[in-house]
């Protein structure tokens, strides 16, 4: 559906808009990816899934995956019985993590050798591939494919996708494709590409395989230690060792992978650190796991106006350092991380944008709607070295928008967590479960706005200068006002988001415009609304222009793009 | 317009990806990596961005349609997009429609009706897919400006070596043909 043709579609008569070509003058700038939790990477929501289950991290049920390889060779020098090899490795990284109960059983073969062959285009225009490993193929629920030459690669991604000199991105691809309504995994697809593997063992191959199929377990993308990876501070030796294999992105220039992670060799860069290790075993815990662990668990809140807690703050990295008591100081090698409201909705939107994606699946079908997840962390998986009994100091950071882009429930656009960072020393022991909350002292405090509460049908007057400051909060809040317009008229509304200092910023809310009749009972998306947040040439700024063509109330709506509301999501509003 | 730079291009982009320069240490953080040692801890490398890419260009996402499969077909998704500016494959002003593999959306590829972006996408396949070089290394946000928005991390575009020339002076938004024109310019050097 174009621009055109939507507004065409759903523009009322009332409502016309400026641009000469589209209407509403609407400039996009920043990119908007489905959002997915953080720790693990899909958690249900509250619709596709079945009623109870929102809340609750997807999984393969019983911990059990079967997986079926390819019946051809893995490239042009390695069988496809090395192949086999490879994967039974590669897999073994995580099944052997022993506090947690996975198991990946090779349960046989596809029907086929796939292959350029296999792979093609019909005469109507439609796509064919074998069908045992299509995403409905829940027989075979994890397929995986030796693309011997390059050819499905090619296929898939683009022609030269499967060239050699794109191993770097290419080398192994794929992931989940099938989820059931019962919060399981149906079924999935990694392709390994045969023109990045002219022998075996190939260390930088394997490293993708396992993360990708750390993926397909379930997981998504963590931060911690990520100096390794910004040199900020300098890395210890300890900070490889805990640097988790289940990061967000690598560098172009780390060929071979071990040249960034392995610390000259004394690491393991394909091996899951502790951090990757706890996070499966959260979501597989073995029998063991509970009582030859800690836990450390609690919430991230905001502090209110007398320091106590506030509302919950979602979206801090909360990382936990095991305190060497030679040293007395934090170690990176005992490091596990868990991002705050990772089983909390990080993308609902709201009535200004629609509920729905541009594939038309709701927004809110990933993620819990229960407030009492909105900060909640889980840090279960704590090892302890030597004894019973440790310290581990709890830190707070700012999930990084350039490295962990895509980590936890905000992602794309993370939030800067709001107040000084916090540091807390907890003591565990061995089987123990320790909850430690987290109170952002010196925190945004939320304030009520000055028009008080307002909803779709009880919307506040709009400010006679047309000029107010408020913020989006709480949770869900968005702002409604309504006005007396006159026709050909033009009008311009203007938000700029602000951070708890009253500077524009971009790492906050993400506001959006809407714009409707007064007598409209419930359009949504609203007929004349911002896409995406920060569409002007002005920084942090959004703007919703539009021509008013009857002389009847109108109501406009302003709220952050995801649905989310915080105290320190504020924001200046101007009418022009 | 690159004569000013001249070569310092060549070095800026061999050193792409370099860590920034080592800050004092902390005392408490006292048992350096052995990586820490070298003074430049990367080899450096190069990507083929645009000499891997068919179609290179601006533009704004005009649809994103997810095709329903027919049994036993692949579903894929079709993005049209207005081109903005075109450089390879296509011309300024035209619509564009390509088509993904559904998979990929799966994986966090996917877009947005008005986002703008410059792209760098592989020619399309024998079945007509396609999808950026290097996946998310092959996609940059623009902003509504029309520049492209640099992101000095992973990306590398800007220098972060002491001594070494930024490429663009320290801006951190550039127009798209300026920003293609440097990437051929490292990649041909």
């Amino acid at each position: 559906m174009s621009i055109n043709s939507f507004f065409s579609r759903s523009r009322p008569i009332w409502l016309r808009f400026r641009s000469p070509l589209i209407g509403v003058i609407v400039l996009v700038l920043v990119l908007l990816q489905l959002a997915r939790a953080g720790g693990p990477r899909y958690i249900a929501g509250i619709t596709y899934f079945n009623q109870g289950t929102a809340g609750i991290p997807l999984t393969w049920a019983q911990g059990a995956i079967n997986y079926y390889t390819d019946q051809g060779s893995l490239s042009a020098t390695v069988s496809g019985a090395q192949g086999d090899a490879l994967v039974a490795d590669a897999f073994s990284q995580w099944t052997s993590i022993p506090t947690a109960a996975v198991t990946a059983t090779r349960a046989g073969q596809l029907a086929e050798d796939v292959s350029g062959a296999n792979v093609y285009r019909n005469s109507d225009g439609s796509l064919t591939m074998p069908a045992d490993i299509l995403p409905t193929a829940v027989g075979t629920p994890l397929g995986i494919v030796y693309d011997a030459d390059g050819a499905v690669t090619d296929a898939l991604l683009g022609q030269g996708a499967g060239d050699a000199s794109e191993c770097f991105y290419n080398a192994v691809f794929g992931g989940l494709d099938n989820f059931g309504v019962d919060a399981h995994f149906l079924h999935g697809l990694v392709v390994l590409n045969g023109n990045c593997v002219v022998q075996l063992p190939d260390p930088d191959v394997e490293y993708r395989l396992v993360r990708v199929l750390g993926q397909v377990l379930g997981l998504g993308w963590s931060q911690t230690n990520l100096d390794i990876q910004t040199r900020v501070p300098p890395p210890t030796a300890d900070d490889y060792v805990g640097f988790t294999i289940m990061h967000a992105m690598d560098l172009s220039s780390c060929v071979p992978i071990s040249l960034c992670y392995s610390n000259g060799g004394l690491v393991n860069p394909y091996l899951p650190k502790r951090d990757d290790q706890a996070a499966l075993s959260r979501l597989y815990p073995g029998t063991t796991f509970s009582s030859s662990t800690a836990r450390i668990h609690g919430n991230v809140y905001f502090a209110n106006a007398s320091g106590q807690p506030g509302q919950a703050m979602q979206g801090v990295n909360v990382v936990a350092r095991w305190i060497d008591p030679t040293t007395n100081q934090p170690s990176g090698a005992y490091a596990v991380a868990s991002v705050s409201g990772f089983l909390f909705a990080g993308n609902v939107r709201t009535t200004v944008t629609g509920y729905d994606d541009s594939s038309g699946q709701l927004f809110n079908r990933y993620g819990s709607n229960d407030p009492m997840l909105e900060g909640f962390f889980d840090l279960a998986g704590l090892q302890i070295p030597n004894g019973s009994s440790a310290q581990y100091q709890l830190t707070t950071e700012a999930v990084d928008p350039v490295w962990s882009g895509t980590v936890g429930p905000y992602q794309p656009w993370q939030v800067l967590p709001s107040g000084p960072l916090q540091t807390v020393i907890v003591s565990v022991t061995l089987g123990g479960d320790a909850q430690q909350d987290i109170v952002m002292q010196g925190s945004a405090a939320q304030k009520p706005d000055w028009f008080g509460p307002t909803t779709y049908n009880v919307p506040a007057p709009l400010p006679v200068a047309g000029d107010w400051a408020a913020s989006l909060g709480p949770y869900g809040g968005l702002d409604y006002f309504w006005f007396s317009g006159q026709a050909n008229r033009t009008l311009s509304v203007l938000v700029s988001a602000l951070d708890a200092s009253s500077v524009p910023s971009e790492s906050k809310a993400q506001p959006v415009v809407g714009m409707w009749a007064l007598s409209d009972p419930g359009t949504f998306p609203a007929p004349a609304n911002t896409p995406s947040a920060f569409n002007s040439a002005i920084f942090g700024m959004t703007v919703l222009n539009a021509q008013l063509l009857d002389s009847i109330s109108y109501r406009v709506g302003i709220a952050d793009i995801r649905g989310d509301g915080r105290p320190d999501y504020r924001y200046h509003a101007r009418v022009l | 317009m690159w004569s000013p730079f001249g070569k310092f291009f060549a070095v800026a982009v061999i050193l792409l990806s370099v860590s920034p320069p080592v800050l004092a240490e902390d005392p408490a953080r006292s048992e350096p990596a052995r990586a820490d040692l070298l003074e430049l801890p990367y080899l450096p490398r190069v990507r083929p961005l645009t000499r891997s890419s068919g179609y290179i260009f601006a533009g704004t996402v005009k649809s994103v349609e997810r095709a329903a499969p027919k049994q036993n077909r692949v579903a894929t998704v079709v993005i049209k997009f207005h081109v903005d500016q075109g450089m390879r494959g296509v011309r300024t002003g035209q619509m564009l429609a390509i088509r993904e593999w559904a998979g990929l959306w799966e994986s966090g590829e996917c877009y947005r009706r008005g986002e703008r972006v410059l792209l760098f996408l592989y020619p399309p396949s024998k079945l007509g897919l396609t999808s950026p070089v290097q996946g998310a290394m092959g996609r940059f946000k623009i902003d509504p400006g029309g520049r492209v928005i640099l992101n000095p991390g992973p990306i590398g575009v800007r220098s972060r070596h002491p001594g070494i020339a930024d490429p663009f002076e320290g801006r951190t938004r550039v127009s798209p043909r300026e920003f293609v024109h440097f990437l051929r310019f490292a990649e041909e050097e």
